[in-house]
C-alpha cells in the first residue's frame, strides 16, 4: 500500500491533486488571515464561499462568460462582508454571532434562489459552462516532469500562489498593510495616530470576501461544472483552522494549506488503492488527525519560545 | 413602568397562543373519507434521485388516485428531523405518512407507538414490530449486481473505446454504511459473475454533498487506478463522479433515478431503485384497503422493485452484445438461476 502511495508520488499524481484541492482551502484562509490581521475574525468564510459558488455558476451560465462569472462571485463575497461589518462595527454585533449568521444564510439562501430560479433544491448544473480554464504552456508541456510540474493546472491554482505574495507584500511592504496590523495588534494605538480604525476594519473584511469568493467561484467553476446544496462541506472551518495555524503570516498559511490539503489528498489516494484493508471512517480522519498534530506541535513551539523569553529576561535581570 | 411592559408582554403571548392554537384547531377539522398524505423527506428535493424518485410517486398517486398529498422537506440537519416529523403528525391532519431511509428508522418506530392512528409507509428500510408501519426495501444487491455485471461487461470489452485492458472496475459511495455496502456487494458478485479476474476500487466521499471530493476520488481511480466505469452510490455528491467519468471520457453508472440523460455517452446506464412505482404501488394498495401495515416486503427485480435505465441513450451508446448479455443474465435473475447474496439480513 505504501508503494501505491509512493507510486503516485513519484509520478506526481500526488501533486496535482494536491493542487487542486489546496487551492479552495488556500484561497479562503488567506482572507480569514487579512481580516484576522485587521482584528476581525471572520467565521462567516464557510457562507461566503457558497454565496460565491452559487452567485459565479448562475452568472458564468447566463452569460457564458467564466470571467464575468467569477466576478460576479467576487463581488456578492465583497458585498456579503460588507454587510458583515456593518452589523458587527457599526451595530455592535459580536462577529462571530454575525459569521455564524452568514454561514447559514449561506447554506438557506443558496438552496431558496436555486429553487426560485431554476426550479431545483438539491444541485444545479449548467449544460452550456465555460468553466474557468486550465493554463497549458506550450512546449514546456512536453517536457516530461517540469512539465507535469508546471503544466495543466487550473487558473485558480496560479492566481492562489500569485496571492500569497500579494499578501505577503501588501502585509509588509506597504503603508496600507501596516496600517491594517496596527489597527488588529492596538485600535487605541492606531486611532490615535489617526488612522480610522472603522474603515481598516471594513477594508479588512473586503479583502477577506474578495478571497472567500475566488474560493468559492473555483468550487463551483472550475474543480467541477455545478453547485451542489452545501457543496463547500467545511472548507471553510478548515482555512479557520489553517488561519490558527498560520498565524498573520501568508507563507504559513501556504504551508498549513498544504498540510490539509495532503490530509486530504492521502484520504483519495488510500481509498482509491484497490483491495485497501483500511477502514473508511480512519481513512476519513486523517485530515482532522493531522489537524489536532498541527495545533500540539505549534502549541508546544509557542510555549518553548515562551519559556526561553522568561529565562532570558530572568538572566538580563 | 418595570411591571406594566411586564404585563403587557404576558398579554402579548397569551393572545399569541391562543391565535396558534386556534389556527391548529381549524386545521385538524377535515372531511371524512378523504385520504391526507405526508410526505417527509429528510433532506431537501433535487437530487434528481432518490428523494425526486419517491416525490414523483407521490405525484402519480395524487394525480391519479384522487388523494391529497403534502409534501414537506426537512433539510439536512438531521437533528430537526425527528421533532419536524412530529409536529406534523401531531397536528392529527394526516392520516398517512410517507417517510423512508435508515436514518428514520428510529424516531418512525417511536413516532409510530405514540400515535397508532396515523399510518406509515417507509420505504428503503424496515421498521419492526410496529403494526401501523408498512416497509418496503429495494433489493439493491439485485440491482447492483446488473450493474456489476454491465460494468464487468464494458470493462471486458473490445468495442467499447475508452474500455482499457485492466480489468478494474469502480465504486463510489456516500458512507460507509450497512446500505451502501450491500450495493458494494452486489455490484462485486455481478463483477465476478462476468469475470473472477475483475478488481473492485471502492472509495467513499464521506457524506453525501461534497461533490468535489467525489469528482477527484473519481478522477484518482480513472486515472491512476486505469478504472474504466465506475458506479455513483453517492446521491448527490456522486453527480461528482459522473462529471469526472465525462471530463476523461471515461465510463459511469448512475444510481437511483435515469441519470443516463446527464452525460449522454458517458453514463452508460443507472441502477434504479423504482422508488416511485413502489409508493404508487403502496399509495393503490392502500386505497383499496389491501396493505398490509406491520409487515415488510422485498421488492427486487422480480417485483420491478430495482433495475437497470434502458431508455433511447442506453440503446444508442452501449454495444449490441453487451445489450444481449444484460438481458439473458436479468433473465437468469427472475427466474432463480442466479441468486444474488445480500449484506443485509432483512433481504432475503
Amino acid at each position: 500500500m505504501i508503494q501505491a502511495i509512493w507510486e503516485q508520488v513519484l509520478n506526481l499524481t500526488l501533486f496535482v491533486v494536491l493542487l487542486r484541492v489546496t487551492v479552495p482551502i488556500l484561497l479562503s484562509a488567506l482572507g480569514g488571515m487579512i481580516s484576522m490581521v485587521g482584528g476581525v475574525v471572520n467565521i462567516g468564510l464557510e457562507g461566503i464561499m457558497l454565496l460565491s459558488a452559487f452567485s459565479s455558476i448562475a452568472v458564468g451560465a447566463a452569460t457564458g462568460s467564466w470571467l464575468l462569472g467569477v466576478v460576479a462571485g467576487v463581488i456578492i463575497s465583497i458585498l456579503v462582508s460588507m454587510l458583515m461589518g456593518f452589523f458587527s462595527i457599526k451595530l455592535k454585533v459580536d462577529i462571530i454571532i454575525v459569521g455564524f449568521a452568514v454561514n447559514i444564510l449561506g447554506s438557506g439562501l443558496t438552496i431558496f434562489l436555486m429553487n426560485k430560479i431554476y426550479g431545483l433544491t438539491g444541485n444545479y448544473s449548467p449544460e452550456q459552462l465555460n468553466r474557468i480554464p486550465s493554463i497549458h504552456i506550450p512546449f514546456i508541456e512536453q517536457i516530461p516532469i517540469i512539465g507535469k510540474l508546471l503544466s495543466g493546472h487550473n487558473l485558480m491554482v496560479w492566481v492562489s500562489i500569485i496571492a500569497v505574495f500579494l499578501c505577503l507584500v501588501l502585509l509588509y511592504r506597504t503603508p496600507h498593510g501596516i496600517h491594517l496590523r496596527a489597527v488588529g495588534e492596538s485600535p487605541e494605538a492606531a486611532a490615535s495616530l489617526g488612522i480610522s480604525v472603522d474603515r481598516m476594519q471594513f477594508i479588512a473584511l473586503a479583502w477577506s470576501g474578495l478571497f472567500a469568493g475566488l474560493a468559492g467561484a473555483y468550487l463551483s467553476m472550475g474543480m467541477t461544472s455545478m453547485f451542489v446544496k452545501d457543496m463547500t462541506a467545511g472548507t471553510g472551518f478548515i482555512a479557520l483552522a489553517v488561519v490558527m495555524l498560520g498565524g498573520s503570516n501568508p507563507v504559513g498559511i501556504l504551508i498549513g494549506s498544504l498540510i490539509f490539503g495532503l490530509g486530504s489528498t492521502i484520504t483519495t489516494i488510500v481509498q482509491t488503492i484497490p483491495g485497501n484493508q483500511i477502514p473508511s471512517q480512519f481513512v476519513q480522519m486523517i485530515p482532522y488527525v493531522v489537524t489536532i498534530l498541527a495545533l500540539i506541535i505549534l502549541a508546544i513551539r509557542k510555549k518553548k519560545k515562551q519559556l526561553e523569553l522568561t529565562s532570558q529576561s530572568t538572566t538580563q535581570s | 413602568m418595570k411591571k406594566r411592559s411586564l404585563w403587557l408582554s404576558c398579554i402579548a403571548i397569551l393572545s399569541l397562543i391562543l391565535v396558534v392554537t386556534g389556527c391548529g384547531g381549524a386545521a385538524t377539522t377535515k372531511k371524512s373519507g378523504e385520504t391526507n398524505v405526508l410526505y417527509y423527506v429528510n433532506g431537501s428535493l433535487g437530487d434528481k434521485g432518490f428523494v425526486d424518485s419517491a416525490q414523483r410517486g407521490i405525484e402519480k398517486a395524487r394525480k391519479e388516485l384522487g388523494i391529497k398529498t403534502k409534501t414537506v422537506e426537512g433539510g439536512t440537519n438531521q437533528a430537526d428531523w425527528a421533532s419536524g416529523l412530529e409536529s406534523l403528525i401531531s397536528g392529527g391532519k394526516y392520516d398517512l405518512v410517507v417517510v423512508g431511509t435508515s436514518q428514520m428508522v428510529d424516531s418512525v418506530k417511536e413516532l409510530s407507538q405514540r400515535y397508532p392512528d396515523v399510518k406509515f409507509i417507509f420505504f428503503d428500510d424496515v421498521v419492526k414490530d410496529s403494526p401501523n408501519v408498512y416497509s418496503m426495501t429495494y433489493s439493491q444487491s439485485d440491482g447492483s449486481f446488473l450493474a456489476g455485471a454491465f460494468a464487468g461487461l464494458v470493462t471486458t470489452s473490445k468495442e467499447l473505446k475508452a474500455a482499457n485492458p485492466d480489468k478494474v472496475i469502480g465504486f463510489i459511495g456516500g458512507q460507509d454504511i450497512p446500505i451502501i455496502n450491500d450495493f458494494k456487494y452486489g455490484y462485486e458478485q455481478g463483477a465476478k459473475y462476468i469475470d473472477p479476474q475483475i478488481q473492485v476500487v471502492a472509495s467513499y466521499v464521506g457524506d453525501f454533498v461534497n461533490a468535489p471530493k467525489a469528482k477527484d476520488q473519481a478522477l484518482s481511480q480513472y486515472n491512476t487506478q486505469k478504472v474504466d466505469i465506475s458506479f455513483n452510490v453517492a446521491a448527490g455528491a456522486g453527480l461528482g463522479l459522473l462529471e469526472a467519468s465525462h471530463d476523461v471520457g471515461k465510463y459511469s453508472i448512475g444510481v437511483d433515478s435515469n441519470q443516463n440523460a446527464l452525460y449522454p455517452g458517458s453514463v452508460l446506464t443507472s441502477m434504479m431503485k423504482n422508488i416511485d412505482e413502489s409508493i404508487f404501488r403502496a399509495l393503490s394498495m392502500y386505497k383499496e384497503g389491501k396493505l398490509k401495515f406491520g409487515t415488510h416486503e422485498v421488492l427486487g427485480l422480480k417485483e420491478k422493485g430495482v433495475g437497470l435505465a434502458k431508455d433511447k441513450l442506453y440503446e444508442e451508446h452501449v454495444p449490441k452484445d453487451i445489450q444481449d448479455k444484460m438481458k439473458e443474465i436479468e433473465q437468469k435473475l427472475v427466474n432463480g438461476d442466479i441468486q444474488v447474496k445480500s449484506l443485509l439480513k432483512n433481504n432475503k
